[in-house]
């Protein structure tokens, strides 16, 4: 037998997910470890080498693949624990990583610390040198100034110096001489060249995300070989490939080369797993939505492509490398209820997290909480939660929303826990309208994905708040990222700056741009040993109107770079321009800024086996009745409960009624009517080729 | 008497529901036109802000944008309603005349469209931005010195660029004929109006799943909630009254005469009156319209109050404000405001700050720094594809910028820009501004012993030289009408000292030094520098509470020096590796006799 294995270390849980090539699946979940994120992982990779019924050595030795998704570098960064950097820059420009470009959260709320940067103002040195904005040299590099520089920063005992030159993008000579002048002065030194990490227009964006990148670099490059002498040492002979920031994976060896691909690859997977999900059913336009103990995470995948961003922020610093798309609310199980001085209710940001956690953990917490509000509605079952594992306490729950909510309210209890999940689950679809509105798409014409432990608790809520006609919930929500992680194929960006009015665009540059990239891009594949067959190049074009100041990703075609193909990029832009504004203009001039070249390796992918096929009657999977709480009910009314594990395929649930799987809860209101996959997912009004009905 | 709001009896479960959706449809609105603008301001510095107001011209709500613009809406929007009544289905009202709408200056835009739902009006879409130009003498409109209105740009009254969805031609070619830049400034105003329209399609489906009538409650009740959270947090004050002041260095028009704006605010109970009767009568350029004064006394109030309280109608109510015609707060025609939403915008807003500080000191905010990116324009021997002429530019940096004051337990932020954005704005980028503009920045930093000093410090300012690179036979102008703080300082507050004042001065590519002036216009030629000296923001609290550590921690920085350390916040150090700046140390012993003898001077003073 042999097995591929995905594991996503989060905030709070450890899971993991094994696949044999039957398709069979094995889960696990366990705390995650902080001091060493190694320690969960053997113990979910125990944990199914048990349910296995073999032992440790024998599973890990078949297995053929790892997809490992870190919170490492994230952590890293929000805990300062990474090396003593130093910076070089350009003259009369040491400042720019203090002075930021990050516009503020709340406009009104100037009662927080400001977020200083990771590099202290006495480890950043100037040098004398200036490349002008056509990428010239205005002032020549002053070595005597490095020499100072790299002999003080040395000094000072940095371990790492980033190198940050003004319009090094365009000329990076500069940043490579200081480069040679480290490697002999200090040769000891970690070395960053803003250029290399990310080449683009923007000094603020550039110097910071180098920053992060040299940040976590030393930290990742001993997480990575650790993991992977840890893995070896313990019988695993396969390929270890990690999560990165952009969606896709890549080889260990390979991240060992640049660390930053992995800092935000924690929601990375969620897209992949709707993706995966999504398949069975036909469905290519997807909402993916993860929801656990603190944050609510959603992503928007169009035509069977999800969405990169090149902006984001890293606990405060701006981080400009391609990343998923994906919009994190502060929503989750933990989230607390409050009043503003309107009295208005608000469920979160503010989180009671794992420890105390909701009332209802009892363990001391006194808030009233989305999981306590779901437990006095009677969606959670205090003695199943877990899989019974942990046994929570209806009554504290109870006297929390008494205390907290209810009084305020001027509502009895099971009232005000129901008025806490409606504002919860507005919060959560006025976060999605917001994501589908500023991308210009109808959440009416997508399907809604939810995993997580939490988003089956909510999810036909959220859909019906938005007009969503289609909803499905994988049968492994619990272990939603993990599972995404199987189906994830090996992904690289390429990007190069290139400005030029259309009308002047030279195609022997764009042509040696992609010979560059295209070269590049098959070094990289070729490396990881992705075959000839399983590689795809793929071109993007960013451009934009003359005289606007944001330019717009769209695809341009593969072959021959002739005025066709680039036209065809064209039109693709103002069709996008007006899906996202509302208005384009064929005759307006046009100016080209960048272009870009992904290449993925395909990966094998997932067969989930089909489980048993039953009838649309589900009662031979009926294990009770207890009240829950409807409000088209106007009260609590009482309800069927299912076994998840008893259920068939083709099982029609019509609400309301109650799914209980090991670790998620699925609440299926009146009106709605949920079927079962041939592969276990609920699914409504599916009918798609996974669907069994 | 404040208007009352009539309690409605809503689902206190669905009324969030609704004022989510609310905000999150206008946030977006914005950040459509954001994204795509042509307008620098508006793409970059988030110059513009939409409102959503009921039929009645009461504000429903906002978004994170300019303050200026957000806040202002219900003047200008009344208005335009006083000259058209109710809008027609597909009309779209365009407007910029602040002598007839109250609103900031030419160059922002007011655009309005009915929102309608089937047959009945259910709101209107507002939305004020910073077009790229507006006519007048020179773009971009921070100039002072012009005879009247007239000089300043094109004065465009209400009127209906679309009736009834219908284009309304002539307008249009009255208003492109008078404007430098017509192709960019057409296409932003399409852009802000399909933006407007969409939006009315999310107005149109939240009705729909939530009901017309249960919409409508839940807007009445927010302003009764807003109201109600205003007069809490007005009753906190003692009554009393309080007097503040801040002055603009002048007006560009009549020399060496500051322009004071003075308030006296009367706290009674739970309502508030911010009189500006005793301001100077109005002046030139730095006028602000009445809409700008509402405005900028709400963004004192606003960062005083608790930052949860939503902002709407209702939590204006209990605020009242007196601003006679021909103050400076509220100018009567012909009399020019091309500066208002900066000068003497900022003003304003210091002067309620000082204000609310003696009536609050706990939760008083020093002043952030003066904005100090002086504006160019010009015009390049480069053809615009846009147009088909030669390049028109107007450039507005936000690079020689401060950052926000201190508040109780707090420094201020550095690099947040001045505050009137209110951390809205994004400072410029050195490579943008050097990819699009005839400028080098050779050099931005942090401005050593630049901060509001205080318990609490103020943002550190910045030191600035900024290159003319405009080609020779180009044209560069140097408008310094948006900045201010050369003759009138930053204040700190709670007992924290003011700072010093700013400075500007020029080396030409000739050799000759000048120091220039705040609120003016100056011709730049190939070579000659600026430089500025932007002080930070003000602080909270006496600077002899300091905590020694962060004192010292600023020393290590290079951002404190040892002098100041001593002299400011009694703090002596010593360092005992000159070429190692961690061997800096605080002489624990020094300093608690220094601090002793420092406070005993000023007790006895």
């Amino acid at each position: 037998m042999s097995y591929r294995a995905g594991i996503d270390t989060g905030g709070t849980f450890t899971d993991a997910i094994a696949v044999d090539e039957k398709g069979n699946m094995v889960t696990a979940k366990s705390l995650t470890t902080m001091q060493d994120l190694k320690t969960g992982i053997m113990k979910c990779l125990d944990e199914i080498a048990e349910k296995l019924n073999i032992d440790r050595e024998k599973f890990l030795g078949e297995i053929t693949a790892i997809v490992h998704g870190t919170t490492e570098g994230t952590n890293t960064i929000a805990m300062r624990s990474g090396p003593r950097i130093g910076i070089i820059s350009t003259k009369g420009h040491k400042d720019t990583v203090q002075l930021r470009r990050v516009r503020k959260d709340n406009m009104w709320d100037w009662r927080q610390p400001f977020p200083q940067p990771l590099v202290p103002r006495h480890l950043r040195v100037d040098v004398q040198e200036r490349m002008t904005a056509q990428g010239t040299v205005l002032k020549p590099l002053n070595e005597a100034n490095v020499h100072e520089a790299v002999a003080y920063l040395k000094k000072m005992g940095v371990t790492s110096i980033v190198v940050t030159l003004l319009f090094s993008f365009l000329n990076p000579a500069h940043e490579k001489r200081i480069h040679e002048i480290i490697k002999k002065d200090y040769p000891e030194a970690l070395v960053t060249l803003s250029h290399e990490v990310l080449s683009t227009a923007g000094e603020y964006e550039r110097f910071s995300t180098a920053v992060l990148d040299a940040y976590v670099r030393p930290g990742m490059a001993e997480y990575i070989r650790s993991l992977k002498s840890f893995l070896k040492v313990r019988g695993f002979k396969g390929q270890l490939f990690l999560m990165q920031n952009n969606g896709g994976s890549e080889t260990a060896e390979v991240a060992l080369q640049k660390p930053s691909t992995l800092i935000i690859a924690g929601p990375g997977a969620g897209p992949a797993a709707a993706l995966a999900a999504g398949e069975l059913h036909n469905a290519k336009n997807l909402l993916s939505l993860d929801m656990g103990g603190t944050s609510f995470d959603i992503a928007l995948i169009e035509n069977g492509r999800f969405m990169v961003k090149n902006e984001s922020v890293v606990a405060n610093h701006r981080f400009s490398l391609p990343i998923v798309e994906v919009d994190t609310l502060g929503t989750g199980g933990g989230s607390i209820a409050w009043f503003d001085l309107g009295e208005t209710l608000h469920v979160g940001p503010r989180s009671a997290g794992v420890s105390p956690g909701p009332a209802c953990y009892g363990q001391g917490g006194t808030e009233a909480t989305f999981t306590d509000a779901a437990v006095a509605l009677g969606y959670i079952d205090p003695d199943y939660f877990l899989g019974g594992e942990k046994k929570l306490k209806k009554n504290l729950a109870e006297k929390a929303i008494k205390e907290k909510v209810a009084g305020t309210l001027g509502l009895d209890v099971p009232k005000s826990a129901a008025a806490m999940y409606k504002v919860s689950n507005s919060v959560m679809a006025s976060g999605i309208a917001h994501s589908f509105t500023t991308k210009g798409y109808d959440p009416a014409n997508f399907t809604l994905c939810a995993g997580g432990g939490a988003g089956p608790l909510c999810a036909l809520r959220i859909a019906a708040e938005l007009d969503m006609k289609q909803v499905i919930i994988p049968k492994y929500a619990p272990v939603y990222s993990s599972l995404g992680m199987l189906g994830v194929d090996v992904r690289h960006d390429f990007l190069r700056h290139y400005s030029s009015l259309a009308a002047n665009l030279d195609l022997k540059a764009v042509r040696r741009i992609y010979q560059e990239m295209e070269k590049e891009a098959t070094k990289l594949l070729e490396k990881e040993n992705i075959p000839e067959g399983q590689r795809t190049l793929t071109r993007t074009l960013r451009m934009k109107y003359y005289g606007q100041f944001r330019d717009l990703e769209v695809a341009w075609p593969n072959g021959p770079i002739i005025s066709k193909a680039i036209a065809e990029g064209i039109a693709n832009f103002h069709r996008r321009h007006k899906e996202l504004f509302g208005s384009s203009n064929e005759k307006y001039p046009l100016e080209f800024m960048k272009f870009g070249l992904t290449a993925t390796g395909k990966m094998p992918g997932v067969s989930i086996k089909n489980i048993k096929r039953g009838t649309a009657d589900a009662s031979a999977a009926l294990k009770g009745k207890r009240d829950a709480y409807f409000e088209e009910s106007k009260g609590y009314t009482t309800t069927r409960i299912y076994d998840g594990d008893k259920l068939l395929a083709g099982n029609v649930l019509e609400g309301p009624c109650i799914v209980e799987e090991k670790m998620t809860t699925i609440v299926i209101p009146p009106g709605f009517k949920m079927r079962v996959d041939a592969c276990g997912n609920y699914v409504t009004a599916g009918q798609g080729k996974g669907d069994a009905g | 008497m404040s208007k009352k709001v009539k309690t409605t009896a809503v689902d206190p479960a669905v009324l969030p529901v609704v004022w989510n959706r609310l905000v999150t449809m206008i946030q977006v609105c914005g950040e459509r036109v954001m994204y795509s603008a042509q307008s620098p301001l508006m793409a970059l510095a988030r110059d513009l802000g939409p409102a959503l107001l009921t039929p009645e011209g009461d504000l429903i709500c906002t978004a994170d944008f300019l303050p200026h613009h957000t806040l202002v809406a219900e003047i200008p929007q009344k208005h335009i309603l006083d000259k058209f009544g109710k809008l027609d289905k597909g009309d779209t009202v365009l407007a910029n005349d602040a002598h007839i709408i109250q609103s900031g200056h030419l160059l922002d835009w007011t655009t309005v469209i009915p929102i309608y739902y089937k047959d009945e009006l259910i709101c209107y879409g507002h939305f004020r931005g910073h077009m790229l130009d507006s006519g007048g003498a020179f773009q971009g409109g921070y100039f002072p010195g012009t005879y009247d209105c007239y000089g300043e740009g094109l004065n465009i009254p209400p009127v209906k660029m679309y009736k009834k969805g219908v284009l309304n031609a002539d307008a249009k070619e009255i208003i492109l004929n008078n404007n430098r830049t017509p192709a960019p400034v057409w296409a932003d105003f399409e852009l802000i109006r399909s933006s407007l329209y969409k939006m009315q399609d999310d107005v149109c489906s939240l009705i729909e799943k939530h009901g017309l009538n249960e919409v409508k409650a839940c807007i009445q009740e927010m302003f009764r909630r807003d109201e109600k959270a205003t007069r809490d947090q007005i009753k906190q004050i003692p009554d009393g009254v309080y007097y503040g002041e801040s002055a603009v260095d002048w007006d560009g028009t009549t020399p060496d005469k500051q322009v004071f704006v003075r308030v006296k605010l009367t706290v009674k109970g739970d309502e508030m009156t911010f009189d500006y009767s005793d301001s100077d009568d109005q002046a030139e350029f730095i006028n602000a319209p009445l809409g700008i004064t509402y405005a900028c006394t709400f963004q004192a109030v606003f960062w005083v109050f608790d930052a949860s309280i939503p902002h709407n109608h209702g939590s204006t109510l209990p605020v009242h404000i007196i601003a006679p015609a021909g103050k400076v707060v509220n100018p009567t025609r012909p009399h020019t405001y091309g500066g208002c939403g900066c000068a003497c915008g900022t003003q304003i807003t210091e002067a309620c700050s000082h204000a609310l500080a003696q009536a609050l000191p706990e939760r008083a905010m020093g002043d952030w720094s003066k904005h100090f990116a002086c504006n160019a324009s010009g015009r390049l021997p480069t053809i615009d594809p846009r147009t088909g002429r030669s390049r028109e530019y107007f450039q507005a940096p936000f690079v020689e910028e401060g950052g926000s004051g201190a508040v109780k337990g707090f420094d201020g932020w550095d690099g947040v820009v001045s505050g009137g954005a209110s951390g809205m704005v994004k400072r410029g980028s050195v490579e943008e501004q050097e990819l699009a503009y005839p400028v080098r920045f050779d050099v931005i930093e942090l401005l050593q012993d630049s901060e509001g000093a205080g318990e609490f410090i103020g943002a550190r300012g910045t030191f600035g030289e900024r290159v003319c690179t405009a080609p020779p036979n180009s044209r560069t102008f140097l408008q310094t009408g948006d900045v201010s703080g050369d003759t009138y300082p930053c204040f700190g507050v709670a007992g924290a000292p003011p700072l010093p004042l700013n400075t500007l001065r020029l080396l030409r590519a000739t050799g000759k030094k000048e120091v220039i002036k705040a609120v003016d216009l100056y011709e730049l030629n190939r070579g000659d520098i600026l430089y500025t000296e932007c002080f930070g923001g003000g602080g909270w609290g006496n600077p002899l509470d300091r905590d020694p550590e962060k004192v010292r921690f600023g020393a290590i920085e290079g951002l404190v020096s040892f002098k100041r350390a001593k002299d400011v916040y009694g703090v002596v150090l010593i360092q005992k590796d000159p070429k190692n700046p961690e061997t800096i140390k605080v002489d624990a012993t020094a300093t608690a006799a220094l601090r002793k003898n420092l406070k005993a001077a000023k007790g006895g003073s």
